[in-house]
C-alpha cells in the first residue's frame, strides 16, 4: 500500500512536470521573445522594446488585427444565423429526412476546413472552377455567353469557405441544445394559451441564447485564430490578418521573430478574454439547460409555408459544404492540371500512385497516422488521470493541473507552433515529429480533461465503493469498474483527438521539416506551390482517412461523437 | 462474525464536524440502526466503518483489531465487510451473475465453487432465475436483492446499509424491511443499518443509536426509544409528540406544571425543582377525547380545532384555551369542528424535560 501511494504521487509529479513543460512553457517563451532586439534570423541578446510598441502601436499591425475581427465577425455572423436556422430546422419540425440531414450537417465537422479550401479553389476559380466551366458550358449550349459568376479568390471566398465549415460546428451546439432543453417548458408554454410560433419565439429561442452566444464567442475566436484560409487566398489581393501576418514574420526571410511573438501574444490575449467571456455564457447557459427524464418529445412543428425555404436552406448547405466539395476535390485530384475546358485526356491517377510510392509521401502518411494514433492515446490517458484524480480526490493541486491543462484550448495553434519552435530549434528534438507531438498534446489535452470530466461526473461514486467493498484495490476499481464503464467516453476522446491531430495545420506548418512531414501539411505545400491537383489528391487520401476512422468506430463501438463533443 | 468498537469517533470535512465524539459496542450478530435527520453525521458513521473515509480522530476496531483510526486506515477491500448502497452502485456493464461473482472472483477462488457460491446467494434473495439478465432489465426491488446478494456472497464478517430502502416505493419497502430482518438472522452477521425513517428502524433493529448533529441522543431498543426518550429531540423524532413548555410549580411525590393560566399537569416522571422551566411530552395516542365530561387529574375540556381522517385513525387538534394538543384515536371516531370535548392525560404517560432554549 505504501509503494502504490509512492508510486502514484512520482506518477503524480511526472503529470505536473509534462503539463507544465508542454502547456505553459512554450507560452512564456513566445511572451518573452517579444522583447528582444531582432536580427536578420531571430533575436539577438538585447532587450527591447520597440517591437512590442510596434505591434500594439503601430497602424499597420492594428489594421492586421482589425482584418482578422472583421472577417471574423462576419464569418461568426453568417454561421450562427445558418447553423441556429438548421438547427432549428432539423431538430424541431416535420422536414421529412431529418435524420439523414442531421448526420450530413456535421459531417464538415470531421473534415479539415483547409481541404474544404482546396475543394473550393477547385469548385469555384474563375477560369477553372467547376461551377463556372459547367455553368458557362450550358450557357454557351443553349447559345449565350456567360462571364465567370463565382470567384473564390475574394474576400468573399475567404468568408464562404470558413463560413462553410463554421456552421456546422454551430449547428452541432445549437441542435444539442435544443434537444437537451426540457419539453415541459413548451408544453407549458403551450398550456398557457401560445401557439407553436409564439411557444419558438418567446419561449425556445430566448433559453438558446447562453448556449448560442457561447458557441458564437468560439466560432468567433477560431475564426479569428485562422490564418490559413484567410492567408493563402488573401495574399492574392494584398488582404492581410493578424495571424498571417505572424505566420510572414516567423517564417519569410528576414525573420521578425520579436513581432511575431509580440503579435502572438496580442493574439492570445483576445483569445484569452473571448474564453473567459465564453466560459461565462456557458455557466449561463448550462443554468438554463434542464434536461428532463421522462424523454417526451413534443411534437414536431409543422413547416407549413416555410417548408420550401427549408428545403432550399438544408439542401444549399449540404451541398455547398459536403457534396459539391468532396466531389469537387475528388474530380480534382484526378486531373494533371487545371483546364477552362474538361475533357478526357487530362485525367489521371498519377497523384495517388505517387502519394502511395514516392518515399517522403510514404514517410508523411506514416507519420500522419502514428502521429494520430499517439496523441489520440496520450490525451485520452492524460486527461482521463487528471481529471479523474481532481473529481475524485480534489485538492490543490488537482485543480491546478485540470485548470493548466485546459488552458490550451484558448491558444492558437499558430501561437503553440512558434513557442514550441523556438523553444526546441536548438534541440536535438527539432526536425523530428516528436515536436509535431508535443504541438498536439498541448493543442488538444483540454479535450482530454473535459470530456472525461463530464464522463466521470456521470458516473455515481458509489459504483467504485461498491468495488472496493466487494474487495477490488483501488487499481482494480479502475480497471474493472471504472474505465469499462467509461469505454465510450474514452473512445470518443481518442478517436476525436486522432481527428483533430490528422487535420492539424495552424502549429504543424511551422514545425515540419523535410524529414517530418504530414499530410496537412504536404496539402498546404502544394497548394501554396499551385500544385493545386495534387493537394486534392492529399485531401482526399487525409479526408478518407478521417471517415473511415469516423464509420468505423461508429460501426464498431457505437461512439457517436456528435454526443460527446456537443457536450 | 464480528464485534465493532468505535470510540470517541471524529470526522471532520473540512471545518465541519460531521461525527463530534461517537463511542460505541455493536455486539456480535446484532442489528445496530443509525438514526437520524439529514446531516446528523450518521452516513459518516458507516463510511468510516467501512474504510471508505479517513477519520479524523477516535479509533475504530473490529474483532479487537483496529481497523481505523487518525494515522492508519486498513483499505475498505482488506475488511471483509459487505455493504449495500442507497443507488445500489450496481455495474450496468456486468449481468446480475457477474456483478455478484465480481468479489468471488477477485478473491481467485475457482470457478465450480464461484457459481455455487452466486447460486446460493441469488437463491437466498429468489433472483435464481434472473442471473444472466441485464442490471438494467430489473426493478427497482429486483436491483435490491441483487445488492444484497452481492454484499452477502463473500460471506463478510460485517454487513452495512446506508439507506437501502430510501429508492423503493412504500409498498415494497414495508415488504423488504421485513425481508432484511429474516435475513440478518438467518445469517447472524453483524449489521449496521443507517436510515432516517425511523419505523424502518423500529422494524429491523436490535438497538437503535439516534443521532444528533453527530453526538449520539441515546442507545436503546426500539420499544424503550420510543417510550422513555431521553430528550426532547428524541421524542420529537421518533413517533409523535405534543410538547408544550411549562414551569414547576409543585414537586414532591407528583410534579405539577403550570401550561398556561388554564391548564396544569400532574405527572410522575422525573426530578424538578419549584421554578424550573420544562418541556412536557405526552403521545397523541396516549390522548383521551371524550364527548362526556371525565374527573379525575389532568382532564381538561376544549374544543376541537381541525380533525383529519387517516384510515385506521383519526387525527384530532384540540384547543384548551391558547394550548393545542394533539391527539390520534383509534378506532377512528367522528367528531365535528368546533365540538365541546374533554380530554385526558394519564400521568404516567407524560414525560418531563429541562427546557433548554435549543428546541
Amino acid at each position: 500500500m505504501r509503494v502504490d501511494f509512492k508510486l502514484s504521487r512520482i506518477l503524480w509529479f511526472v503529470l505536473i512536470v509534462a503539463v507544465l513543460i508542454i502547456a505553459v512553457v512554450p507560452l512564456i517563451y513566445t511572451i518573452d521573445a517579444a522583447f528582444y532586439k531582432e536580427n536578420k534570423t531571430g533575436l539577438s541578446q538585447i532587450r527591447s522594446l520597440v517591437p512590442f510598441l510596434n505591434v500594439f502601436t503601430s497602424q499597420e499591425y492594428l489594421e492586421y488585427l482589425w482584418n482578422a475581427l472583421y472577417l471574423a465577425s462576419i464569418v461568426t455572423a453568417i454561421s450562427v444565423t445558418l447553423g441556429a436556422a438548421l438547427a432549428l430546422i432539423l431538430a424541431r419540425t416535420d422536414l421529412p429526412f431529418r435524420g439523414a440531414f442531421d448526420l450530413l450537417a456535421i459531417i464538415p465537422m470531421f473534415l479539415s476546413p483547409f481541404t474544404g479550401l482546396i475543394a473550393w479553389i477547385a469548385l469555384g476559380s474563375v477560369k477553372t472552377g467547376f461551377i463556372n466551366v459547367t455553368l458557362i458550358g450550358i450557357a454557351h449550349w443553349m447559345g449565350f455567353d456567360l462571364e465567370p459568376i463565382v470567384n473564390i479568390w475574394s474576400f468573399s471566398g475567404i468568408v464562404w469557405v470558413m463560413s462553410l465549415f463554421f456552421t456546422s460546428l454551430m449547428y452541432l451546439f445549437t441542435s444539442s441544445s435544443l434537444r437537451s432543453m426540457d419539453t415541459s417548458l413548451e408544453e407549458s408554454a403551450r398550456a398557457s394559451g401560445a401557439t407553436p410560433m409564439q411557444t419558438l419565439l418567446r419561449i425556445t429561442l430566448p433559453m438558446q441564447i447562453p448556449s448560442v452566444l457561447s458557441s458564437a464567442l468560439l466560432v468567433f475566436i477560431f475564426s479569428a485564430e485562422m490564418y490559413t484560409i484567410p492567408g493563402l487566398i488573401g495574399s492574392t489581393f494584398g488582404f492581410t490578418t493578424l495571424p498571417w501576418r505572424i505566420y510572414q514574420d516567423s517564417t519569410a526571410f528576414p525573420v521578425h521573430q520579436a513581432h511575431a511573438a509580440a503579435a502572438a501574444s496580442m493574439l492570445l490575449i483576445i483569445a484569452m478574454i473571448g474564453m473567459l467571456l465564453q466560459r461565462w455564457f456557458t455557466r449561463l447557459a448550462t443554468r438554463y439547460i434542464t434536461v428532463s427524464g421522462k424523454g417526451f418529445r413534443s411534437n414536431p412543428m409543422n413547416l407549413g409555408r416555410w417548408t420550401v425555404l427549408s428545403w432550399v436552406l438544408v439542401i444549399g448547405y449540404i451541398l455547398s459544404a459536403v457534396v459539391l466539395p468532396i466531389a469537387g476535390m475528388l474530380m480534382s485530384s484526378l486531373m494533371m492540371y487545371s483546364a477552362p475546358v474538361i475533357n478526357m485526356q487530362i485525367f489521371t491517377l498519377t497523384h495517388y500512385v505517387q502519394i502511395f510510392t514516392l518515399q517522403n509521401m510514404l514517410n508523411a502518411l506514416w507519420n500522419t497516422a502514428w502521429l494520430a494514433v499517439l496523441s489520440g492515446a496520450i490525451c485520452v490517458m492524460m486527461g482521463f488521470a487528471i481529471s479523474y484524480t481532481d473529481a475524485r480526490k480534489p485538492s490543490i493541486s488537482t485543480r491546478f493541473l485540470a485548470f493548466t491543462g485546459s488552458l490550451p484550448v484558448a491558444v492558437p495553434g499558430l501561437v503553440y507552433g512558434l513557442g514550441l519552435l523556438w523553444v526546441y530549434i536548438q534541440t536535438p528534438l527539432y526536425g523530428t515529429a516528436w515536436v509535431l507531438l508535443l504541438a498536439y498534446i498541448a493543442k488538444f489535452l483540454p479535450y482530454g480533461i473535459m470530456t472525461s470530466r463530464s464522463g466521470i461526473l456521470q458516473l455515481h461514486p458509489e459504483m467504485e465503493e461498491s468495488a472496493r467493498m466487494s474487495g477490488a484495490n483501488n487499481a482494480q476499481v479502475l480497471r474493472l469498474i471504472t474505465m469499462p464503464l467509461m469505454k465510450t467516453t474514452l473512445i470518443a476522446i481518442l478517436v476525436f483527438v486522432m481527428l483533430q491531430s490528422i487535420k492539424e495545420l495552424s502549429a504543424s506548418v511551422l514545425l515540419y521539416t523535410q524529414k517530418s512531414q504530414v499530410l496537412s501539411v504536404l496539402t498546404w505545400h502544394y497548394m501554396d506551390a499551385g500544385n493545386y491537383q495534387f493537394a486534392a489528391a492529399v485531401g482526399v487520401t487525409q479526408t478518407v482517412m478521417m471517415l473511415l476512422l469516423v464509420v468505423l468506430t461508429r460501426a464498431v463501438f457505437r461512439v457517436k461523437f456528435e454526443k460527446a463533443l456537443g457536450s | 462474525m464480528a464485534q465493532i468498537s468505535i470510540r470517541g469517533l471524529v470526522k471532520k470535512y473540512g471545518q465541519h464536524r460531521a461525527v463530534a465524539d461517537v463511542s460505541l459496542e455493536i455486539e456480535d450478530g446484532e442489528f445496530l440502526v443509525l438514526l437520524g435527520p439529514s446531516g446528523c453525521g450518521k452516513t459518516s458513521i458507516l463510511r468510516c466503518i467501512a474504510g471508505l473515509e479517513n477519520v479524523t480522530g477516535g479509533e475504530i476496531s473490529i474483532d479487537d483489531k483496529v481497523v481505523s483510526s487518525s494515522e492508519f486506515s486498513l483499505p475498505p477491500e482488506k475488511r471483509s465487510i459487505g455493504m449495500v448502497f442507497q443507488s445500489y452502485a450496481l455495474w450496468p456493464h456486468k449481468t446480475v451473475a457477474e456483478n455478484v461473482s465480481f468479489g468471488l472472483e477477485l478473491k481467485g477462488i475457482e470457478s465450480s465453487q464461484i457459481k455455487q457460491k452466486v447460486d446460493r446467494a441469488l437463491s437466498l434473495v429468489g433472483l435464481t432465475e434472473y442471473a444472466t439478465r441485464a442490471i438494467s432489465q430489473l426493478s427497482g426491488g429486483q436491483q435490491q436483492r441483487v445488492a444484497l446478494a452481492r454484499a452477502v456472497v463473500l460471506e463478510p464478517s460485517v454487513l452495512l446499509f446506508d439507506e437501502p430502502l430510501s429508492n423503493l416505493d412504500a409498498k415494497l419497502r414495508e415488504h423488504m424491511r421485513f425481508e432484511l430482518r429474516q435475513l440478518q438472522k438467518l445469517l447472524g452477521i453483524t449489521t449496521v443499518y443507517v436510515t432516517h425513517d425511523q419505523q424502518e428502524a423500529m422494524v429491523v433493529a436490535d438497538r437503535i443509536v439516534l443521532l444528533c448533529e453527530g453526538l449520539i441522543d441515546q442507545i436503546s431498543t426500539p420499544v424503550d426509544i420510543y417510550e422513555n426518550p431521553t430528550t426532547v429531540f428524541g421524542a420529537d423524532f421518533i413517533g409523535l409528540a405534543n410538547i408544550h413548555k411549562g414551569q414547576v410549580i409543585q414537586t414532591g411525590e407528583t410534579t405539577s406544571v403550570q401550561l398556561s393560566d388554564h391548564m396544569q399537569i400532574v405527572c410522575t416522571h422525573g426530578q424538578f425543582a419549584t421554578g424550573q422551566s420544562v418541556d412536557v411530552m405526552s403521545r397523541p395516542e396516549q390522548v383521551r377525547v371524550s364527548t362526556s365530561p371525565l374527573q379525575g387529574a389532568n382532564v381538561w375540556q376544549g374544543q376541537v380545532s381541525h380533525t383529519f381522517f387517516l384510515g385506521n385513525v383519526a387525527d384530532v387538534y384540540i384547543n384548551i384555551g391558547n394550548i393545542q394538543v394533539r391527539s390520534q384515536l383509534s378506532p377512528p371516531q367522528h367528531l365535528d369542528i368546533g365540538q365541546s370535548v374533554w380530554i385526558h392525560i394519564p400521568t404516567q404517560a407524560l414525560r418531563l424535560y429541562a427546557h433548554s432554549s435549543k428546541t
